[in-house]
């Protein structure tokens, strides 16, 4: 896995889509692809009540990718310094093995281009100090650039402290 | 690091990298049709010559995809000589082809608006290989080959030829045709492969086990699968790329205690 982490905090989502809005503006994005979503899922009733959700999904940029292992031209990269996986488009000739892959359906489709192009954390701007735009410009705060160290940290505690919130 | 001079200007390349990829990596276009860096070079559709001179190179004239940047060398991209040879390569290639979109673009650029040569030939394709290359060397499948080529024939290649059994049925060939000779076509159950105008191979296509949607053939699957591990392979789901981003994001609202609050915003 990469050394860093997207975190969504889904309390704050309102769904606003400003996450693929501003990915797809930096990343210059054509009709079609895209490297982040806001996927609804609901309204389901819990506990009586409606309740809509929206889960932000960026590439997890995995440990052993699916994506890597399937390319078979080494388009498909994890860089070393970070664990980023990104395409070296040069390289892709855009067989679409990757995108039949990846379990999260997360590699895209750039028709214009004739290759598969995917989320890579903006490795430009994080190598520039930078947060990737999907975070920069998170309008309700609910999206969080940290280590995944943090992340597991931090979903731990909030599965402790929903855990000693007894029902009434 | 080697350093060589393109068009006057100083470069420093990458040891074993071509002059192509040298001159692209500074900003300096060559035109080219048949180049893909991943297949590596074949110089065969001469469009990306140019004038190379150096330490035991008397200036001549090279496809610069085949031509390693060494120490020393002078390269022309663009001089009058090759502006002209490559203005003729262009009409023979127009000539033999019904312009395709990226023949007609290079054509433009140099000032080429006809050609003074005719053929028989009118289909796109302009044998140069690529297809064949790239299902040889990247897919792996080695389902194209030129035919008619070879010792005592009087032509490079007459056409592009399938083998049907081990086409898998991908389109990285369609996609990768710089002239658009090779066609796909999908139906809602299968996928045709057009090429000279003829449906030369028909495979069928699996459907997501979701939602229905026809989206691969059996053998690119099988093909994919043979690439990954066998952990890998155990969490692989027959599903269409949009249906496999929604049921994660299903299961992971599922997982998620509910109400729970970060707290570090105020």
């Amino acid at each position: 896995m990469s050394i860093y982490y997207i975190y969504q905090d889904q309390k704050r989502c309102i769904g606003c889509y400003a996450c693929e809005v501003h990915c797809k503006t930096k990343n210059c994005l054509a009709i079609g692809p895209r490297f982040c979503r806001i996927i609804q899922v609901g309204p389901k009733h819990v506990r009586g009540i409606p309740r809509l959700n929206f889960v932000f999904m960026p590439c997890f940029h995995c440990e052993k990718p699916w994506c890597v292992s399937a390319c078979p031209t080494g388009a498909m990269q994890k860089r070393a310094k970070d664990g980023i996986v990104f395409i070296d488009s040069s390289l892709c000739v855009g067989c679409k093995s990757c995108i039949t892959a990846c379990p999260w359906g997360v590699p895209q489709w750039d028709r214009n281009s004739g290759k598969a192009v995917k989320c890579d954390y903006c490795k430009d701007r994080i190598d520039k100090g930078l947060k990737p735009a999907c975070v920069t410009k998170c309008t309700a705060h609910a999206l969080r650039w940290m280590s995944a160290e943090e992340a597991s940290e931090l979903k731990r505690q909030q599965y402790a402290q929903e855990l000693a919130k007894e029902p009434a | 690091m080697v350093s060589l001079k393109i068009d006057g200007k100083d470069v420093r390349a990458a040891e074993g990298a071509t002059v192509l990829e040298a001159a692209l990596q500074e900003g300096i276009h060559i035109p080219t049709l048949c180049y893909h860096k991943a297949p590596g070079p074949q110089g065969l559709c001469r469009l990306c010559i140019v004038e190379a001179e150096g330490p035991g190179l008397r200036r001549t004239i090279l496809p610069s995809c085949n031509l390693t940047a060494l120490e020393g060398l002078k390269i022309d991209t663009a001089s009058p000589l090759i502006q002209s040879i490559r203005k003729t390569i262009v009409e023979l290639l127009m000539a033999n082809t019904p312009a395709s979109e990226s023949l007609l673009s290079i054509a433009k650029s140099l000032g080429v608006e006809s050609s003074r040569f005719t053929s028989v030939q009118k289909d796109p394709c302009i044998l140069c290989g690529l297809c064949v290359k790239v299902c040889r060397n990247s897919i792996g499948a080695a389902a194209l080959s030129l035919a008619d080529g070879g010792s005592g024939s009087r032509v490079v290649a007459s056409r592009v030829v399938i083998d049907a059994e081990a086409c898998i049925g991908c389109g990285t060939c369609a996609n990768i045709c710089p002239v658009q000779a090779i066609r796909i076509e999908d139906s809602q159950t299968d996928r045709n492969i057009i090429l000279y105008g003829q449906v030369v191979n028909k495979m069928e296509l699996v459907k997501c086990e979701q939602c229905g949607q026809a989206h691969a053939t059996q053998k690119f699957i099988s093909s994919v699968l043979s690439r990954l591990t066998p952990e890998q392979k155990t969490a692989f789901r027959n599903l269409c790329p949009e249906c496999s981003r929604v049921i994660h994001a299903e299961s992971l609202t599922g997982q998620i205690p509910p109400d729970s609050h970060c707290g570090n915003y105020g």
